[in-house]
């Protein structure tokens, strides 16, 4: 009886500190829900946009991981990740390189310029220990400001670009770059497209196979197993058997090659935090002090997870461009770090503790209001631009709360510590 | 420790001996236009150019004749109209360059009789421009008297100048507006103008045939045609040197002067740039060489920014920017922003740090304007109706976020700038939604309010008008400093009470506060409500100045103006003085106000200004971040 009692209070405290964490992704849920049918549009319509849109912005929301492990807090930075990323891809176009061949090369420009660029910002960082995110986020808009400086200024007369990204008569680099004429649009998405419901029960038919794997070689708790054994299972079915989500699925294809890079980067996430950086990833964000008396370099370990993440987040912009088709050269970096933060936070990830699912579920979550919220809008208050002003609000206001609770919570631990000390 | 590096003096040395040669050359320069050689060289520059804007009619001629001639060509071979393209411009460069290469020098020109003739003509020209310009001064001042009246008939009778209200602007496109242009379309020349007009005919026509003389190619018609464009070259009147030089010069007349003879013109006509020069290096010798006391005292960035300030009024000087009109600018820019940035003040003071959340305290100004407007009220009622209400809007709001902010210790600007943010945003959907139904702030179509509120007929620009007069050509707006330096009295006096003592005291150490008997949370909380009750007034004296104001995006950035201009004065972001308001205020927008009309005298495109500011604003604020010591506040 009293065992029983027992039980019953574990579950309790368990679905409390289950709502605590989560509670922002709950309401979150509800209102997403709430405004799919407020908007009346047809499912299967959301779902091919919000599958266009987890293509584009997955890549972008996992490069935050890093940094939040390492106790950085967000990393709104990564816009700056996203400025060299556009520096390459507009060079490709300058170059006229085609195809997959032009988005590697972007990529390959890339590169150093995102390294050196994630360098100098850690380096900034370590000087504002603490600060971090609101340090960040200036240093985005900062960076902008010599972004623009050289797209306007300098490229174009002091480095000489071809008539393919400038226009006669206007200074620096075009307003709107094509990415159609370069056939670099869609170049990664176009490589090997498969309908969805063929993609999920391939998918199903793995995860099923590996789980039962793990489970009889006992590398797999009994609770796991069934979760993602019945979660496959059910999925599948539901595509399969239920017409009504038959048809939700029904037109819309998945880009196979921009999925397997996004699967690559949570392997990546997962893998280094096995390795001896991610050890100190981990060290260095659990406690500064005590990972500097155990002999690590705290400030390098954090210029590399900024390194990282800045590389990772240019190589998601380029992503997110060849999605779209367009540049827009003096804009498509600027929202970059707000909404990747907002879809992360909204996943359940905090300023400290973050993982690859509450990342996905997160953008998957943030971009279905994005989705619906302009025709919800429309709905509730007869006015497109109430909900386009709403998505805005939600963006800032997840950041804001999640950034109250955190403070929040810490300055409580803080003050029972010091409580129990004295 | 040696007190200076002896490259910092070799430095300082060079930069000096610099500075003495351009001053030295500017100095002879300016002795040399009173000199015969000069005013000799400019008399052969004339005639040059005088000969050169003739012949230049010629060259024209030819080149046109030569590319019509290769059209013809070009369409009996049948080429394609591409080709055709081609083989004209092709031609024409041919004729262009033999054309250039004939009239380089002139062989059969009677060099005396040309001068006499250009002396001629000049002297009529002068007695022309003379009454011409008495003439027209005259007519303007009329105009301008008329204009006014026409103005005032207008505001009488309620109607609003309609132009004003569909134009989008821009506070770059306010400042040019400031200027009338006269219009001289119904300008009619007396009998004696008239007389005088006529009396240049025969004169031109007597230096016209010395030109025909020597150019056998002028064809008669030309006569008339060159005639508006000789006589601008010939000008007449004793207008200034540099004026003159550069009228010559801008004809390709340097040609005339060779060697020596040019180096020294060109030194003349530079002599003023030179000595400013020469001022900028003194300047930039002395940094250099009290480098370390500067840095010690400024601190870098204050600095670096008084230097930046320095160079761009070097530049302003070279590149002839209306000085009286620049400072009229400054100062008005400083009234505009101070209250802004004086907000910031009371939140550093009590150690809440960048108070970036001050966009609270901004939309409760704006409401409280919008209720102003929506009730038609005009005049001081209406300012200080929204000013006051502001204020008892701002109280409430303030408290709450100064108790919010009391949970967030250590991370205060950052949670603050994200919850401005989403306040704004917030506002955004408010704004739509909210019932204003006075038809001047709603949208014609459909509903909510609009973006621009055109402040014109309420109270856009009460202080500024007040006590506003023009000195030396500056137009000082003597309302708008008056309440300006009144809000930082008041804040200062504040300050040196017993509460605002507390408040400091609570802000610069909460530790020793709190053991003293103060209590911290309460004086937190009282200088984030002060911050946002002057962040709404701020915005409402910020509207009235600029004539407009905005909702929706437009308060989202007014945070980082601010912290910005106080950083610069050189406050710390947890220690400040109302003096540093006043100077980050002036220096930040002195150098905002300033890079807009260098950079557009230096380039003609826009844009470099906007980055300008992005940068300084982003840059002393992430210097700030650096300089906190972000271990303490782990």
């Amino acid at each position: 009886m009293a065992d029983q009692l027992g039980k019953k209070r574990q579950v309790k405290d368990a679905v409390r500190e289950n709502l605590r964490e989560y509670i922002v992704t709950y309401v979150f849920l509800a209102l997403s829900v709430l405004f799919v049918i407020l908007s009346g549009r047809t499912l299967q319509d959301i779902f091919s946009q919000l599958m266009g849109r987890l293509t584009r912005n997955l890549f972008i929301v996992l490069s935050l991981i890093i940094p939040i492990i390492a106790g950085m807090g967000i990393n709104f930075a990564i816009t700056i990740g996203a400025m060299a990323a556009q520096v390459g891809l507009m060079l490709a176009i300058n170059w006229d390189l085609q195809g997959f061949t032009g988005l590697l090369a972007a990529a390959g420009i890339t590169l150093p310029l995102a390294a050196f660029f994630g360098f100098l910002i850690g380096s900034l960082l370590n000087k504002m220990k603490g600060q971090e995110t609101i340090g960040s986020l200036i240093l985005g808009y900062f960076a902008n400001g010599a972004y623009q400086l050289l797209f306007l200024f300098i490229f174009g007369k002091v480095i000489p670009l071809s008539s393919k990204v400038t226009i006669v008569g206007a200074s620096g680099v075009a307003n709107t770059l094509n990415l159609m004429g370069g056939g670099l649009y869609m170049a990664l998405d176009k490589i090997w497209q498969v309908p969805f419901d063929v993609c999920l029960y391939v998918v199903s038919g793995v995860i099923l196979a590996a789980s039962i794997t793990l489970f009889l070689l006992k590398k797999m708790s009994r609770k796991r197993f069934i979760i993602l054994a019945s979660v496959s299972v059910i999925f599948s079915a539901l595509v399969a058997f239920v017409p009504a989500v038959g048809t939700m699925v029904g037109t819309t294809t998945v880009p196979i090659f921009v999925f397997l890079l996004v699967g690559l980067l949570c392997l990546f996430n997962v893998v280094i935090m096995r390795t001896r950086l991610g050890q100190k990833f981990r060290a260095v964000g659990q406690s500064r002090t005590v990972a500097n008396a155990a002999g690590i370099n705290v400030n390098r370990v954090r210029v590399i997870a900024i390194m990282i993440s800045t590389v990772l987040a240019g190589w998601g912009q380029i992503i997110f461009i060849q999605n779209l088709g367009t540049l827009q050269t003096y804009s498509a970096h600027e929202m970059v770090g707000l909404y990747a933060g907002a879809s992360i936070l909204v996943g359940g990830a905090s300023l400290n503790r973050a993982t690859n699912t509450q990342a996905i579920v997160g953008t998957l979550l943030f971009h279905l209001l994005f989705v619906v919220s302009q025709d919800a809008g429309k709905t509730l208050f007869g006015n497109a631009n109430v909900g386009e002003f709403f998505r805005v609000f939600v963006a800032y206001g997840v950041i804001a709360v999640a950034l109250v609770m955190h403070t929040w919570r810490a300055n409580m631990a803080r003050a029972k510590k010091s409580t129990l000390q004295a | 420790m040696k007190k200076r590096t002896t490259s910092q003096l070799a430095v300082s040395a060079l930069l000096i001996l610099i500075a003495l040669a351009l001053a030295a050359a500017g100095a002879w320069g300016l002795a040399a236009r009173g000199g015969q050689e000069a005013s000799d060289n400019l008399l052969r520059m004339r005639n040059y150019a005088v000969l050169r804007t003739a012949s230049g009619a010629i060259i024209e001629e030819t080149v046109l004749q030569a590319k019509r001639d290769a059209r013809d060509v070009g369409r009996d071979k049948g080429l394609s109209r591409n080709d055709i393209t081609v083989l004209m411009d092709e031609q024409g460069a041919i004729a262009q360059a033999a054309a250039e290469e004939r009239y380089q020098t002139f062989d059969n020109l009677d060099t005396q009789a040309l001068s006499l003739a250009v002396e001629n003509l000049e002297s009529a020209m002068s007695r022309y421009t003379a009454l011409e310009t008495r003439e027209k001064a005259a007519y303007a001042d009329e105009w301008l008297a008329q204009q006014e009246a026409l103005e005032a008939a207008q505001a009488a009778s309620g109607e609003e100048a309609l132009s004003a209200e569909t134009q989008a602007v821009s506070e770059d496109a306010m400042m040019a507006a400031t200027q009338t242009r006269v219009d001289y379309s119904g300008f009619v020349p007396s009998a004696e103008l008239s007389l005088l007009e006529e009396g240049l005919t025969p004169s031109y026509d007597a230096m016209y045939d010395v030109l025909a003389a020597a150019l056998p190619d002028l064809r008669p018609e030309m006569r008339e045609d060159l005639r508006p464009s000789l006589l601008e070259v010939v000008q007449g009147g004793n207008s200034p040197f540099v004026q003159e030089y550069d009228n010559y010069a801008s004809r390709g007349a340097q040609g005339v002067l060779e060697g020596a003879e040019a180096r020294n013109m060109i030194i003349a006509r530079q002599a003023g740039n030179l000595i400013v020069l020469a001022v900028g290096f003194v300047i930039f010798a002395l940094t250099v060489y009290y480098y370390k006391a500067l840095k010690r005292s400024l601190g870098m960035p204050r600095l670096v920014i008084s230097l930046f300030f320095i160079l761009l009024c070097v530049m302003a000087a070279l590149y002839n920017i209306n000085v009286p009109g620049m400072i009229s600018t400054v100062l008005w820019r400083t009234g505009m922003y101070g209250v802004l940035a004086l907000a910031m003040l009371p939140g550093i003071q009590a150690g809440i740090s960048l108070n970036m959340g001050m966009t609270v305290g901004i939309i409760a100004g704006l409401i409280s304007t919008l209720i102003a407007l929506e009730m038609n009220m005009v005049g001081w009622g209406s300012f200080f109706f929204s000013v006051i209400v502001g204020i008892l809007l701002a109280i409430p709001i303030g408290l709450v976020y100064g108790k919010l902010l009391n949970r967030l210790k250590g991370s205060e600007m950052t949670v603050s700038t994200y919850v401005g943010f989403s306040f704004v945003s917030l506002f955004s959907i408010a704004w739509m939604l909210l019932p204003f139904n006075n038809p001047k702030l709603t949208w014609a179509l459909g509903s909510g309010l609009r973006v621009m509120h055109n402040m014109g007929d309420s109270f856009g620009q009460i202080l500024d008008r007040f006590l506003a007069f023009d000195i030396l050509g500056v137009h000082v707006p003597t309302g708008l400093l008056l309440f300006f330096l009144l809000c930082c009295l008041l804040m200062w006096v504040f300050t040196r009470s017993r509460p605002g003592n507390a408040m400091v005291a609570a802000g610069a150490n909460p530790r020793f506060a709190g053991a003293a008997g103060v209590n911290v949370d309460k004086m937190r909380i009282i200088g984030t409500t002060i911050s946002t009750v002057i962040a709404a007034v701020g915005i409402i004296v910020y509207s009235q100045s600029f004539g407009f104001m905005q909702l929706y995006n437009g308060p989202r950035q007014m945070g980082f103006v601010a912290a910005s201009a106080i950083l610069i004065g050189g406050a710390t972001v947890s220690r400040a003085k109302v003096s540093h308001v006043i100077i980050g205020t002036f220096l930040f927008q002195g150098v905002l106000a300033l890079g807009i009309q260098v950079a557009n005298a230096a380039i003609q495109e826009g844009g470099l200004s906007e980055v300008m500011r992005i940068l300084i604003s982003n840059g002393i604020i992430l210097y700030a971040l650096t300089q906190s010591g972000g271990e303490s506040r782990g």
